[in-house]
């Protein structure tokens, strides 16, 4: 359903990163655990087509940098976005934000209606509230109802529990993979501990961005430890006896989070 | 059909988040409304006058007393072939005895006993602007004075010509004016359109973010312009009609003119106005 092949993208001529190769078949989820800066937005964006990229990005059979833009604008609305700055219309409702996903795909208006007050039933926000009068955990959730709404194809989010307690970010990943499991294929770029053990315990891929490379974190050996900026220093080194050869990069970062 | 009530719900709600901005725009479409409106009817008094100017005979051939109506109807078809003339009028017997008895006011009985119908039929040929001079040398005028039938042919100085001339100049101007103000006129209002849509860029970033087509994106903009475009219409009219019940400007905004067709056309200019400025602010800022 996603596909890079030798994907690539860089900013002013300084590359965020190159050759990433990524295949995310429907009803997958892969999280994208990368440190802050390394270029998971980036990511997301490329993906979404919002960013030109070197080499082959494809979602569902099209390449997205070959799309014309019409094409490109249909494809979007197979996608469900949550952007970090999420992107919400500040004076509009929490359920006009939803609505608008819908009325973009073409839904006729009290169908719109009814399948909106049904996903911010599920994210638990009034719907009669304006945007800029909820704080931001709801305004985040409001994202998710509004990416989830259209039942997407491909998933995207940046970010997308960075503003949620603990049950706020396990709500996130039930949604998220209520939505795999009707066939979604998603790409989560997260810090989060919520996501990262339930990656762990969903057997969802965990990927990050190591050496402006997109790379599994199980192939991250010992030796790179030094090198990735993501490594802190109250993560244990290995020891000569016991070298493990993999380190479970995002969950050592985030048992560091929580302190 | 719901797509275009979403058009519409979003249009309006549009022109309703930034009042005060809608306000300027609709008073941008008043004052150039009003200033088209005051334009053209000068430019329509103007060329009034000129026509009026113009519109003396240049030329009138007196034709023979035998002469009949239908030979005259013949000449006259013919004349109204050659270039450089603008019209030929046929002055049958009794009309040239009642313009004779007009002139003559209160000595009219010296038209006592003579019969109308002797009077010879003449034709009155307006030429065009600038030829009048050099059509007594025409060979046309020649021609015209050996014909069988034709009694005589006579070229007056076109002493109103320049007068004439300085009229069409104005007209041209006048509605070179009214071009102007019409084109300044959709500027101010795709100004003021574009100016309180520029809040709304982020609205369209998160538009196109759903999926959005450029039609989508774009239509409230237009649409919006649309109703400012009316609005300020609506408020062109009742300016008007203040002015019209003003002693000095009475007769510039007459009330006569005031029929179906003359509102329709000012609502209708006046979406237009607004709509290309929701068009251009649209497409300057997509």
């Amino acid at each position: 359903m996603i596909a890079l092949g030798r994907a690539g993208l860089a900013f002013a001529g300084r590359p965020v990163f190159v050759d990433a190769e990524l295949a995310i078949a429907a009803g997958e989820v892969v999280i994208v655990g990368a440190p802050a800066g390394a270029g998971a937005s980036a990511l997301c964006a490329m993906i979404a087509g919002l960013v030109p990229a070197t080499g082959d990005v494809a979602i569902a059979g099209h390449r997205v940098g070959k799309l014309r833009a019409s094409s490109l604008t249909r494809l979007r609305r197979r996608l469900g976005l949550v952007p970090q700055d999420l992107a919400l219309l500040p004076d509009a409702s929490a359920r006009a934000n939803v609505e608008l996903a819908l009325a973009v795909a073409g839904v006729r208006a009290a169908d719109a209606r009814r399948r909106a007050d049904a996903a911010l039933a599920e994210v638990e926000v009034d719907g009669d509230l304006a945007i800029a009068s909820l704080g931001m955990a709801a305004r985040q959730r409001v994202a998710w109802a509004r990416a989830f709404v259209r039942n997407p194809d491909v998933v995207i989010a940046d970010q997308p529990t960075s503003h949620q307690d603990g049950a706020g970010a396990a709500r996130f990943v039930e949604l998220l993979a209520a939505r795999a499991a009707d066939g979604a294929a998603a790409l989560v770029a997260s810090r989060d501990a919520t996501l990262a053990e339930a990656a762990a315990r969903r057997g969802w891929r965990t990927l990050t961005i190591h050496q402006r490379r997109l790379v599994d974190v199980a192939t991250i050996v010992v030796e790179d430890i030094d090198a990735a900026p993501l490594v802190e220093a109250e993560i244990p080194r290995p020891t000569e006896d016991a070298v493990p050869n993999v380190v479970p990069f995002p969950l050592a970062r985030s048992a560091g989070n929580r302190r | 059909m719901t797509a275009a009530w979403g058009v519409v719900r979003r249009s309006l709600a549009l022109v309703g988040k930034h009042r005060r901005a809608s306000a300027w725009a609709i008073a941008a479409i008043a004052a150039a409304l009003v200033g088209v409106a005051a334009t053209r009817l000068a430019a329509q008094d103007v060329a009034a006058w000129s026509h009026g100017a113009r519109a003396q005979a240049s030329m009138v051939v007196y034709l023979d007393e035998g002469a009949t109506p239908a030979q005259a109807d013949a000449l006259a078809q013919r004349l109204r072939a050659h270039g450089g003339v603008d019209g030929v009028a046929v002055v049958g017997s009794t009309e040239a005895s009642d313009r004779l008895r007009v002139a003559l006011g209160a000595h009219d009985q010296l038209l006592d006993g003579v019969e109308p119908t002797s009077l010879p039929i003449s034709l009155e040929i307006t030429l065009a602007a600038g030829t009048t001079d050099v059509a007594a040398a025409s060979p046309v005028v020649a021609e015209l004075r050996a014909t069988a039938g034709v009694e005589d042919v006579e070229v007056t100085r076109d002493a109103s010509a320049p007068l004439a001339d300085a009229l069409a100049r104005l007209a041209r101007l006048a509605w070179a004016l009214f071009v102007v103000v019409g084109v300044g006129g959709v500027i101010a209002v795709a100004a003021a359109i574009r100016l309180h849509l520029a809040a709304d860029r982020a609205e369209r970033a998160t538009l196109r973010l759903l999926g959005a087509g450029p039609l989508f994106t774009r239509a409230p903009t237009w649409g919006a312009g649309l109703w400012l475009g009316v609005a300020g219409a609506a408020v062109a009219l009742a300016v008007g009609r203040g002015l019209a019940a003003t002693a000095e400007l009475g007769s510039l905004f007459s009330t006569q003119a005031w029929t179906p067709a003359t509102l329709g056309i000012v609502l209708a200019l006046g979406a237009g106005i607004g709509l290309a400025g929701g068009v251009l602010a649209g497409a300057r800022d997509a």
